[in-house]
């Protein structure tokens, strides 16, 4: 026998049920918009949480320091050890920032002149980011207040229309640099302070050593040599640190991000969704219940045609089951529609133009998954239902 | 083998307290036409479940077809129900969401005798030629008259072709014209080879019947010539 033989069954009932069905539809519909915006919201936060935040570019750096003294040789000798430890990504020679001046008239304050952490990739909203070979280049900050003391203003400055300029900087020792902007980048990490004009690393190193070379005034610039170590992971440097401070002299920075308050959001947003996917069970079951004991009659007269509870499992089943889809689609649909037109906007208003920038929206995996979940709890449900209904009493047909 | 619902000194009590059926025995062969009266509450309709298996009796055996029903599970008995029984109730029980020969073919549906549905359209039309409803197959139950709604039930009740049929007061929503028409059909049936389980409060099925039974306070007893002119 052929279970879709039942679907005639399967249409009567739909048809026989329209308010109740209704209902049912509604709840489905309403508990997928719930869960799904949760769920939706939850993903790109966690992600956000680990890789932006656990895992910043500054959780993951360990600083290797070298008096200015110290020979070549043994420096040499510790990289090498420290780049065989597991985890490592890289060491590198990290050049100090240097305050600087610029002297054609396009900046009125003093900025910094830096370089990108290695590992780092930076958001360059316009232009283009560095290439291999590039030297005297800069990007700077996408936006820049710039203070002007004559005119006792603060201007704000677009890096794009500074591309192709060139820049002439100079620090209080006059040791000058020139460099063309090829680019400008996002500044919404906390790595940024939003004034550094980013140079490449080896151009960095280069005028560092010239300010070496050229102050007479002691500085971290004369004094130390700053490697950075790079982690694979965060949860890997305590172990990273252990190990080199057995080599050389290790530390690791105050990280400069936090995720304890959005890890609380997050909780309260899995709590959320964990309830109402507790309650579109309980729902399902209830509904489920009460439709089999309002259908008592019809049941009995199926079991006295000889149908057995499997195929009471099958009416009722997929009854259910081509509501169910129905419903959820449409609330994927109107959760959608509501990321789009609401949430979006809401959530930008929140985190919009910080690290933790993300935008909400319906996705694949988690979309089935959930109808996934709902089949597997249908299907556990309308056999208990089916269970129940073994209990009737035929003889109701004889006495209604 | 000869096809027959034995009942052997079946003994029904409800809740340890109420006896509906005392000891009661009872055999329907295939072809008879066997009906039971009696007043209300005597046990009529507790009878006719045990012999359609609709419930268990407290003591007692049931045979069908020389098979003995109590050692069955719930799909066994399922199956012999779908198999070897139809049901014919007072209060007819049709889908009113579907078409006459839909109706019809709901015990069909899940019998693997029948490979396609083609087959039980086919089937369900001509029972329902037998009962004489063909002009209108495809109305819905709720426009056909109490008559010819218990005339679709009587042909869902032989979708699959049972031995027998069991009706519990088939004519009791019925007037007497109506009533009257059902039980010929009845006949027709048992005259074609089904043995038929009825149960009436109407004197006007005793022309039809093949043997009656009178229940009393959940005793039965075969009536008597004489006790028929009274
Ligand atoms: N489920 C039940 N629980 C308890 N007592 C019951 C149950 N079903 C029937 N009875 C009792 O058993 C007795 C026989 O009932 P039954 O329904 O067989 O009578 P009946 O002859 O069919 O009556 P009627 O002509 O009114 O249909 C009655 O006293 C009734 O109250
Ligand atoms: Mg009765």
């Amino acid at each position: 026998m052929k279970n879709s033989n039942l679907n005639m069954l399967v249409r009567a009932s739909i048809v026989s049920n329209k308010i109740l069905s209704c209902f049912f539809c509604f709840f489905v519909m309403l508990s997928t918009v719930l869960i799904m915006l949760s769920v939706n919201i939850i993903i790109p936060l966690s992600d956000n949480i680990q890789t932006k935040i656990i895992n910043h570019i500054t959780n993951r750096e360990i600083y290797d320091t070298y008096r200015g003294k110290t020979d070549e040789q043994t420096i040499k000798n510790d990289i090498k050890k420290i780049k065989k430890l597991d985890h490592v990504e890289d060491i590198y020679l990290m050049p100090y920032s240097l305050t600087v001046s610029e002297t054609s008239g396009v900046y009125f304050s003093q900025h910094m002149l830096d370089c990108f952490h290695n590992g780092y990739e930076p958001t360059i909203t316009a232009g283009r980011n560095f290439k291999k070979g590039d030297d005297k280049v800069a990007l700077v900050p996408q936006i820049m207040k710039d203070f002007n003391e004559s005119e006792n203003q603060i201007n704000e400055i677009d890096g794009k229309s500074l591309i192709g300029k060139t820049l002439k900087f100079s620090d209080e020792n006059q040791n000058k640099i020139k460099v063309k902007v090829i680019g400008a980048y996002r500044t919404v990490d906390p790595l940024f302070s939003g004034d550094e004009i980013i140079i490449p690393r080896t151009a960095l190193i280069d005028y560092n050593n010239r300010v070496k070379n050229n102050s007479d005034i002691p500085s971290s610039v004369s004094e130390e040599k700053e490697y950075k170590i790079l982690v694979d992971d965060a949860k890997n440097v305590e172990r990273v640190l252990n190990e080199a401070s057995e080599i050389t002299y290790v530390s690791k920075a105050n990280p400069v991000v936090d995720a304890s308050s959005y890890s609380v959001a997050m909780m309260i947003l899995l709590a959320i969704s964990v309830l109402f996917t507790v309650m579109v069970i309980l729902g399902i079951y209830m509904f489920l219940k009460n439709n089999i004991s309002s259908r008592i009659d019809e049941i009995a007269l199926y079991r006295s045609f000889g149908y057995k509870s499997k195929n009471i499992f099958y009416v009722l089943f997929t009854e259910h089951l081509i509501f169910g889809l129905i419903s959820i689609i449409a609330g994927l649909i109107i959760t959608q529609l509501l990321c789009t037109f609401i949430i979006n906007g809401y959530v930008y208003s929140l985190v919009g133009n910080s690290l933790m920038e993300m935008s909400v929206n319906v996705t694949l995996i988690p979309s089935l998954g959930f109808i996934a979940v709902f089949v597997l709890i249908l299907i556990l449900i309308s056999r208990k239902s089916v269970k129940i209904s073994e209990k009737t009493d035929l003889t109701i047909l004889l006495r209604s | 083998m000869n096809k027959a619902i034995e009942l052997k000194n079946i003994t029904k009590i409800y809740n340890h307290r109420v006896t509906a059926l005392d000891n009661v025995s009872l055999t329907v062969n295939s072809g008879e036409f066997i009906v039971v009266m009696g007043q209300s509450g005597s046990g009529k309709s507790t009878l006719l479940q045990i012999a359609g298996l609709l419930d268990k009796s407290t003591s007692g055996t049931v045979l069908i077809n020389g098979r003995d029903v109590s050692k069955l599970d719930k799909n066994q008995l399922a199956e012999v129900r779908k198999n070897s029984l139809g049901f014919v109730f007072q209060a007819f029980h049709l889908n009113s969401h579907l078409r006459l020969y839909e109706n019809v073919m709901v015990p069909m549906l899940i019998n693997e005798k029948y490979k396609k549905k083609s087959d039980m359209q086919k089937k369900a039309m001509e029972l329902i030629e037998k009962v004489g409803l063909t002009h209108r197959v495809s109305h819905y139950p709720s426009e056909l008259s109490g008559g010819e709604q218990q005339r679709v039930a009587i042909a869902r009740a032989l979708a699959n072709d049972p031995d027998f049929i069991l009706a519990d007061e088939p004519t009791g929503n019925l007037d007497s014209k109506n009533e009257l028409m059902i039980f010929e059909e009845l006949k027709k049936l048992s005259k074609s080879g089904k043995g038929l389980l009825v149960v009436c409060h109407n004197d006007a099925v005793l022309d039809f019947a093949d043997k009656v039974y009178i229940m009393k306070d959940g005793v039965l007893e075969e009536k008597n010539d004489e006790k028929q002119q009274s």
